[in-house]
């Protein structure tokens, strides 16, 4: 195996950061599981916060008498997030419930989840269309954007 | 276009807007869904889960807990999947979620009932233990050290559990602190009261030649042919050669001479098993130390006579490689291979395992028909080798064959870990899983040595089963097996059948005659069925075929040697311990050239360099694995003693095997993983450091060394023995003070070192079904 496919196997696999600064610094594990609960918390009010909103957009779809407007109450807007808020809670979960060098790579897996997933929310043109309801007070995908953002942060060792 | 709000008059905004969400999620082209749910929960997982699910509702809250979080865990994330695609899991799945909902919530409830039962009984237990006079007898002291022990060791894994329980539930409990400060001081107290070397100086050097003195008749002449004889019998033994007929039987010969046989013979014949010689020994040590070693010596050269003269006459009747590679130590037991098939077979004798038959046969004979491993100590199993299967470059690279290489893999991992379920607990193997499989970081690496855990688990249950149907219908009480065999016929498949099932095992274990009668006869039946694939795999030319009869062999042979007494499961701790630790040594023993000490050591270390270098990191696995469940073994078998002296010395041969393999692993892994493997501490330690540590244990569990035997004779030299172990175990390890701290000690390391190594090459056990055949679907 070449030298980057090699490091590449190691921090994909082993989680382990081969050569550079990384592999100099030891990995605080403790430390980063403080950080990890913190940002979990506050990724889990915003999400709390965009449900609420979802919620308003569902009851003013419902009001109409439109069935493809109450399809989309009762199951597009529920699949909005598809599949990338599903790898998201899974690579959390993952992360939340491993140990040792595992820990780091399931924190990258996290990480590149919640980039993709913010990616597609602030350029998804569903979520676009749901942000432009005229009552909109919690706008889904800046708020879910930032939230994203700040969540891959806080996991990036 | 109007959308007719019926509660609330709809702004034009509000009209715009949900014409841009019908647009935007495709109302009328049947799209609005976002595809169709997907669960991940296939049957099969569903299935496993439900089995696991109905054993787990039968264990104890406190064991309960930590499976039943994980399959709730498990339901939770497939119906999150589903719903999160818009779609839901299928009824049965949401039931038996509910089922699980409830089961942990109910349990969650009752938490700290529980534990205050648990406290009550723990503090019960405590109060009832022998009192503790400061003028107490040796024997008082032995029965309150023993009693300690055991209610520490009960209290300490009770109140771990429990903690985690109350954990879950987020609550404490004082009166849990309270007993587990009690256990702690009681373990103190157990500190003080476990013997202390009476002499301080290390242990001395034993004469090197470890197989007891010939006595008797023989000539100074005879005695040194006598050795030449067994040296070149167990050099060709050592290189996997066929020994020499006349050179056996010289050596017979000259034992008979050597010895009193027909006296010898008698008191097999009254004593009935090994273990009652040794028992023998040890009463006469008291009486008579040198009338003692005379006995035993003329034991020891009487099983040899008779083992080695039975199957030099089988070798003349049938041409055969056997050999034996263990150690001359009076206390080792002497294990035999049978390596080939007959070269003369005959219509009834055409394999391996016919010839262990017939030599079980012919040496239980004159002894009433007890089997030779209860006799002499001496196990056979039969070891003849499939020819390895030579490939092309071409077919080297063709998936149906390194799917067929990776199904062996797979079907020897199995092998290895029935071994450690062997010997856990059902909630410790669940509990090691578990935090095992933490430390996997691929999802589909973790799916696969989730199967390999689960399916050694199933396998062990069923050839317990087996075990069990065999000692019945073996019963020659006509009564007693017609109605042994009614009660196992009754127990039901479900979750408390297993149990029962479990129960019926172990108590059968204790029957060592009746248990190891039942294992040699199904081994060699399963046997049956690993000569006559091997028989297709020889006539079977194609190489995809012959790949998968492989395959197939690998596992049932692994299956098979579940049933031989105190064999290895697999293949790795075969090639590490046996052909690259012992073989080289009698190899270089044997081949005739003159060495120093110091060249024979090299030129042995060389030789094992260069097996152990063929090895792979899977096999070596194998070995670490085997070796932490051969330590379990020891630990549990001696857990009977009041003090943990015996077992730290007995299983001190299996820590320096695992150090060991644990060394040879890490250069095997992907260069740039060894740093992280070599950082794996056991308690705090270095493995290498634990290997080097443990030599002083393992040298007197081997009489290499020892210490002067003074007025207590055999009995006082073995006290020493017992108090150097414990003061040396407490160096290696200061809060290792029981035999189940070393335990824990070792499980803990075992996790950590299977999890690292699996990350690393769970990439070459997975078959082509494991690997997912059709890419993954491009997310929407």
């Amino acid at each position: 195996m070449a030298g980057d496919a090699r490091t590449d196997w190691v921090l994909r696999v082993l989680g382990v950061q081969v050569g550079g600064a990384a592999a100099a610094r030891p990995f605080d594990e403790a430390a980063f599981r403080r950080k990890f609960a913190k940002a979990l918390q506050s990724w889990r009010d915003t999400s709390e916060e965009v449900e609420a909103q979802l919620n308003v957009l569902r009851q003013a779809l419902l009001k109409t008498t439109d069935k493809d407007l109450h399809k989309i109450a009762e199951v597009g807007l529920n699949g909005l997030t598809g599949t990338r808020k599903v790898g998201l809670q899974t690579a959390l979960r993952e992360l939340a419930g491993a140990s040792g060098p595992a820990v780091i790579t399931l924190a990258q897996k996290a990480v590149s989840a919640a980039q993709e997933y913010r990616g597609w929310v602030e350029s998804n043109e569903k979520v676009k269309a749901c942000d432009a309801y005229p009552h909109i007070t919690t706008p889904i995908g800046p708020t879910l954007g930032r939230a994203l953002g700040e969540l891959a942060d806080a996991l990036t060792i | 276009m109007s959308h007719a709000a019926t509660k609330e008059t709809v702004s034009p905004a509000e009209e715009a807007w949900y014409e841009t969400m019908k647009q935007a999620f495709g109302a009328g082209k049947g799209t609005t869904t976002g595809g169709p749910p997907a669960h991940g929960l296939t049957d099969r997982r569903l299935a496993t889960l439900r089995q696991t699910f109905d054993y787990v509702r039968t264990q104890s809250p406190e064991t309960a807990i930590r499976p039943l979080q994980n399959i709730a865990s498990e339901l939770a994330v497939g119906e999150l999947v589903a719903t999160e695609s818009g779609g839901k899991v299928p009824p049965d799945a949401a039931a038996f979620k509910r089922e699980v909902d409830t089961e942990l919530a109910g349990l969650k409830s009752k938490a700290a009932g529980i534990v205050a039962g648990h406290v009550s009984a723990w503090q019960t237990g405590i109060d009832q233990l022998p009192a503790a006079r400061t003028d107490a007898t040796p024997r008082e002291k032995s029965a309150r050290a023993l009693a300690i022990q055991k209610l520490v060791a009960t209290i300490e894994s009770g109140v771990a559990r429990d903690a985690y329980m109350l954990q879950q539930v987020g609550a404490t409990s004082d009166a849990l602190d309270v007993v587990a400060a009690m256990a702690a001081s009681l373990k103190e107290e157990y500190k003080s009261l476990v013997p202390k070397r009476t002499t301080s100086a290390p242990p001395t050097k034993l004469p090197a030649a470890t197989k007891p003195q010939i006595k008797g008749n023989l000539t100074d002449e005879q005695r040194q042919q006598l050795d030449n004889s067994m040296k070149a019998t167990q050099a060709l033994m050592g290189a996997d050669k066929k020994t020499d007929t006349p050179e056996v039987d010289k050596e017979v010969e000259l034992i008979g001479q050597g010895i009193n046989a027909a006296r010898a013979k008698e008191a097999m014949k009254r004593l009935k098993t090994w273990v009652a010689v040794k028992e023998e020994y040890r009463e006469m040590a008291k009486r008579d130390t040198d009338a003692a070693k005379a006995f035993m010596a003329e034991m020891w050269w009487f099983r040899r006579m008779t083992v080695d003269g039975t199957m030099n006459e089988l070798q003349k009747k049938f041409d055969f490689i056997w050999g034996s590679v263990g150690s001359d130590n009076p206390e080792s037991d002497y294990d035999l291979t049978i390596r080939t098939h007959p070269a003369k077979p005959t219509d009834k004798v055409r394999w391996d395992y016919q010839i262990v038959q017939i030599a079980n046969e012919e040496l239980s004979k004159d002894y009433g028909g007890a089997p030779p491993g209860i006799l002499f100590d001496c196990n056979l199993y039969a070891e003849a080798i499939a020819a390895p299967q030579e490939l092309t470059e071409e077919q080297k690279r063709d998936p149906a064959i390194t799917a067929m290489g990776a199904m062996k893999e797979q079907g020897q991992d199995v092998g290895a870990l029935m071994k450690l379920r062997r010997f856990m607990e059902w909630d410790e193997y669940e509990e090691y899983k578990i935090e095992m499989l933490k430390g996997i970081a691929d999802p589909e690496d973790r799916a696969l040595v989730l199967r390999q855990f689960e399916e050694a688990d199933s396998l062990y249950f069923i050839a317990r089963a087996e075990q069990l149907r065999k000692a019945a219908e073996q019963n020659p009480d006509e009564d007693q097996r017609k109605k042994e065999l009614a009660e196992l016929a009754a127990i039901p498949m479900t979750p408390e059948g297993q149990k029962k099932l479990a129960a019926m095992a172990e108590h059968l274990e204790h029957d060592d005659a009746r248990s190891m009668a039942a294992n040699n006869a199904i081994y060699v039946e399963k046997l049956t069925g690993v000569r006559e694939l091997e028989d297709q795999y020889n006539r079977a030319t194609d190489p995809k075929e012959k790949a998968g009869l492989l395959a197939r062999l690998k596992s049932l042979q692994a299956d098979a040697t579940f049933f031989a007494a105190e064999a290895y499961h697999s293949e790795g701790p075969l090639q590490h311990v046996v052909k690259a630790g012992q073989s080289s040594r009698l190899e270089v023993e044997g081949d005739g050239k003159t060495y120093t000490a110091e060249e024979k050591a090299r030129a042995i270390e060389a030789k094992k360099q260069e097996k152990l270098a063929a090895l792979s990191a899977n096999q070596m696995l194998q070995s670490f694995n085997e070796n932490l469940g051969d330590l379990l073994k020891d630990l549990r078998h001696y857990a009977s003693e009041p003090f943990p002296g015996l077992g730290f010395y007995r299983s001190s041969k299996y820590i320096e095997r695992l150090c060991d393999a644990a060394a040879v692993i890490a250069p095997k892994l992907p260069e740039t993983v060894q740093g992280p493997f070599r950082a794996l501490k056991i308690g705090g330690k270095a493995p290498a450091d634990v290997q080097r540590a443990v030599a002083g244990l393992v040298d007197i569990r081997g009489e290499k060394t020892g210490f002067a035997e003074g007025p207590g004779g055999p009995a006082g030299s073995e006290q020493e023995k017992q108090a150097y172990a414990i003061e040396e175990m407490a160096k290696i390890f200061p809060g290792v003070v029981t035999l189940p701290d070393l335990g824990k000690v070792l499980t803990m390391f075992g996790r950590q070192v299977n999890a690292l190594v699996r990350n690393a090459i769970t990439a070459g056990m997975k078959a082509q079904d494991d690997n997912p055949y059709f890419p993954k679907p491009t997310a929407t």
